[in-house]
């Protein structure tokens, strides 16, 4: 047993905590959020140059063959600094196609994911919205190698910007909603394709993305999709919470140095206990995501057979904790806490919709109940 | 990151030896009953001379020194011998072993002998006496007194909310040493024998059941030696026994019997002709109970691994605690709306469920949310902790910390 991270996710922890306090301070994240496209290129070539969207990728491939705990490493110092970047979409998109493409595909894909050549955006939820096999609706008729789609689909992030998408499609009925889907990959910008950015109190650049007609390449074998793209999401969902921890870890920090140095009535406002309970209740949901994280991480890192339960408790965990930690953090920072500038509300937006992206509390827990045995629908 | 301990093969052949005894000295029908507060005479006495044959192997106390009857083992071989304690719920704790730290980091060569031995082979039992009626987390406000006559301490007052099932050999608390003395520099900690003239047990019959007495003192006199530490050094000594108490050493194996009775009943019952399970308020329950049993179980493994690695730990004992005693509670609040009124039946009841172990629960664990520390004194702990109190404060030392023990 040894809790520590080791050398390798210590040094690259450090790296990564010293690279966004000098290139992604609460201004720069503020300013980027607000971009029209809420996307830096300039941000995200340097992460590229850093090598961090190879980690996920094998070396024979171009990558570096990282641990997923690895990764999450980094993941956590991005939450820190809530720094908005398209790494966690690109790290989906080489899950996806590391468990579902063909040898050949992955041969000629995951270079350009590694380098960052490309960037994608993976499309899976639509207007009915749902994070199951369920939610995937949108219909495509198979052709050899290619497959026509049409349709809608919700909330992809960095779709805008990306180069290519990753369309999970309908491609043929059965009785069971795991079955007949297929992955779909297309240019973003082919003829046919609309995008859109959707607009709101939104942590990342999501995007309706329309579909029309447009032809596009079967990813790995139609009509048997699903379960690469659940495994996919079990190891996308923990890099999500390890983000979800820096988050936390990020808002509990500032607010105990809040509390320290905020006077009232004569004295610091951590002295208060009522101001105290807040801070607790922050320390305890930091700490909740932090155990059930990492546990995750090693349980997908050794194959472990119950690790999508634990990614999912994970996803449950940092889903509720980080939305509570940072209601907690505004109740000790009061008016300070609403200014656009302090940081705070950086990281209360990205609690709100990573809340829900890939899953919200309740979506796991059901996820788990049947993992458990207690039955309920897929 | 490894998070699974594994068991050297040192563990496996201890483990063997292990199981080899209990195989032989606990047979199945021996094992505990559903609730170890009400151990009857028989059963008590049984468990105890199990006890005893356990300290005599060391096994009581495996991490203490051997030269004080403890079992000089290590971690190792204390997690073998407590899971398989588990495995076959044998019950436990007739002593209370929060005391064996503080005679370890303060006690002289001659009180670790007379003292330490016993307790460490299971020869005597002792209980922890702190609280009094206006002294509960505020333990600083005790008012018994323990005054200096020629060789002899005179003790009087009371204590009450005394965890312990039958009567101890030994008893041990801080008792006012100086009156008109500053506050934490004002009491002395004594270990008083069992029975002595003038010391009263009451069993108390409280929520939890009758594990719990009121001890009355009454010109109760002890010798010099059974002071530990300094006349005005009680605080300290209690507050390594109390660091202790707080959760400080955590458990790289805690079991989850609730949860998974709970999971088992929500598979199996159906109502009216319907499986419960297909419920979705029931499965939520019962998943936020798995969720909630489980973060305290990585808690515990978290501060385990701090402790045998020798990390500093600074609030983690108190909030693995806080959360043991809160979320037990929130846990047996869900357990009710799962099983509505059945959670109420208890073992007599013809129709109760899992042997009335959900009645247990929902009367047991509000009332363990007090000893130790209430669920406001952890927060206060953590508070200062964090460095956000008035109150500046390092943790005392523990055996972790403390020189005087390297076991």
């Amino acid at each position: 047993m040894d809790l520590a991270l080791n050398e390798t996710q210590l040094m690259l922890q450090s790296m990564a905590r010293e690279f966004l306090s000098n290139e992604v301070p609460k201004t720069a994240v503020r300013a980027i959020d607000e971009s029209a496209t809420g996307f830096s290129a300039e941000l995200w070539q340097k992460i590229t140059d850093l090598g961090w969207a190879g980690m996920g990728v094998a070396e024979e491939h171009g990558g570096t063959g990282n641990s997923l705990a690895d990764l999450a490493s980094v993941f956590e110092a991005l939450g820190e600094a809530a720094c908005p970047s398209p790494l966690l979409s690109q790290a989906f998109a080489a899950h996806v196609i590391q468990a579902v493409a063909t040898p050949d595909q992955q041969a000629a894909l995951l270079p350009r994911i590694a380098t960052a050549e490309r960037l994608y955006a993976v499309a899976i939820t639509e207007r009915d919205y749902g994070w199951g096999a369920g939610a995937a609706q949108m219909c495509g008729g198979v052709d050899g190698d290619r497959v026509v789609i049409g349709g809608t689909k919700m909330f992809v992030p960095y779709a805008a910007v990306a180069d290519e998408l990753l369309v999970l499609v309908r491609t043929s009925d059965a009785n069971e909603s795991e079955q007949g889907l297929t992955l779909a990959r297309v240019v973003r910008t082919a003829p046919g394709i609309d995008v859109r950015r959707q607009r709101g109190w939104l942590g990342e650049p999501v995007c309706e993305v329309t579909f029309d007609e447009v032809r596009a390449e079967v990813i790995g074998t139609p009509g048997q999709a699903w379960p690469g793209v659940e495994t996919a999401l079990d190891r996308t969902v923990v890099l999500l919470s390890a983000f979800m921890l820096g988050g936390t870890q990020a808002v509990l920090d500032m607010s105990v140095e809040y509390s320290k140095a905020r006077m009232a009535f004569g004295q610091p406002i951590g002295t208060f206990q009522r101001v105290q309970d807040l801070i607790i209740k922050a320390l305890n949901d930091a700490d909740a995501i932090r155990w059930t994280t990492y546990e995750a991480l090693w349980k997908l890192d050794e194959g472990r057979q119950d690790s999508g339960l634990a990614a999912s408790m994970a996803k449950a965990v940092a889903s509720e904790g980080f939305d509570r930690a940072c209601e907690n953090a505004h109740y000790v920072h009061a008016g300070a806490g609403m200014d656009l500038d302090y940081g705070l509300t950086n990281h209360t937006k990205r609690s709100k919709f990573y809340g829900h992206y890939l899953g919200d509390a309740n979506h796991h827990k059901m996820r788990m109940a049947r993992s458990l045995g207690l039955g309920g629908p897929s | 990151m490894d998070f699974e301990y594994r068991y050297s093969a040192e563990q496996d052949a201890f483990r063997r030896e292990v199981r080899t005894f209990f195989d032989a000295r606990v047979p199945v029908e021996r094992r505990g009953p559903v609730d170890p507060e009400s151990l009857d005479d028989d059963t008590f006495s049984y468990f105890r001379e199990v006890h005893k044959e356990m300290g005599a192997r060391g096994w009581l106390y495996p991490t203490y020194p051997k030269e004080y009857g403890g079992g000089g083992m290590t971690a190792d071989h204390e997690m073998v011998i407590e899971e398989e304690m588990a495995r076959r719920n044998i019950p436990r704790h007739f002593s209370n072993g929060l005391v064996l730290p503080s005679i370890l980091v303060w006690g002289t060569e001659e009180q670790k002998v007379r003292f330490l031995t016993p307790l460490l082979t299971g020869q005597e039992t002792c209980y922890q006496t702190f609280s009094e009626s206006q002294a509960g987390s505020d333990l600083a406000a005790i008012s018994s007194t323990a005054v200096r006559h020629g060789d002899d301490w005179v003790i009087n007052g009371h204590k009450l909310f005394i965890t312990g099932i039958r009567e101890p050999d030994l008893m041990y608390g801080p008792f006012v040493t100086q009156p008109d003395g500053a506050r934490h520099h004002n009491m002395g900690y004594f270990l008083i024998p069992y029975p002595t003239p003038g010391v009263t047990l009451t069993r108390m019959v409280l929520l939890n059941g009758p594990g719990q007495l009121f001890i009355n003192f009454d010109n109760v006199r002890v010798p010099a030696e059974n002071l530990l530490g300094g006349p005005n050094e009680g605080w300290q000594v209690a507050a390594t026994t109390l660091e202790q108490e707080h959760g400080g050493r955590g458990a790289a194996f805690s079991g989850d019997e609730d949860t998974q009775e709970l999971l088992q009943y929500v598979r199996e019952t159906k109502r009216n002709g319907v499986a419960i399970s297909s419920d979705p308020t029931v499965r939520l329950n019962a998943i936020d109970n798995y969720i909630e049993s489980q973060i305290h179980r990585l808690l515990e493994t978290r501060n385990f691994w701090m402790y045998v690695t020798k990390r500093e730990m600074t609030y983690h004992g108190a909030q693995s605690a806080l959360w043991r005693k809160e979320f037990k509670v929130r846990n047996a609040v869900r357990e009710a709306a799962i099983m509505g009124p059945y959670a109420l039946l208890d073992h007599t009841d013809d129709a109760t469920v899992n042997g009335g172990s959900a009645e247990v629960r929902q009367r047991r664990n509000v009332a363990w949310t007090h000893p130790g520390g209430t669920p406001e004194i952890m927060r206060l702990i953590i508070a200062r902790r964090l460095g956000i109190s008035r109150t500046r404060e390092r943790a005392a030392p523990t055996p972790s910390t403390a020189t005087a023990y390297t076991g």
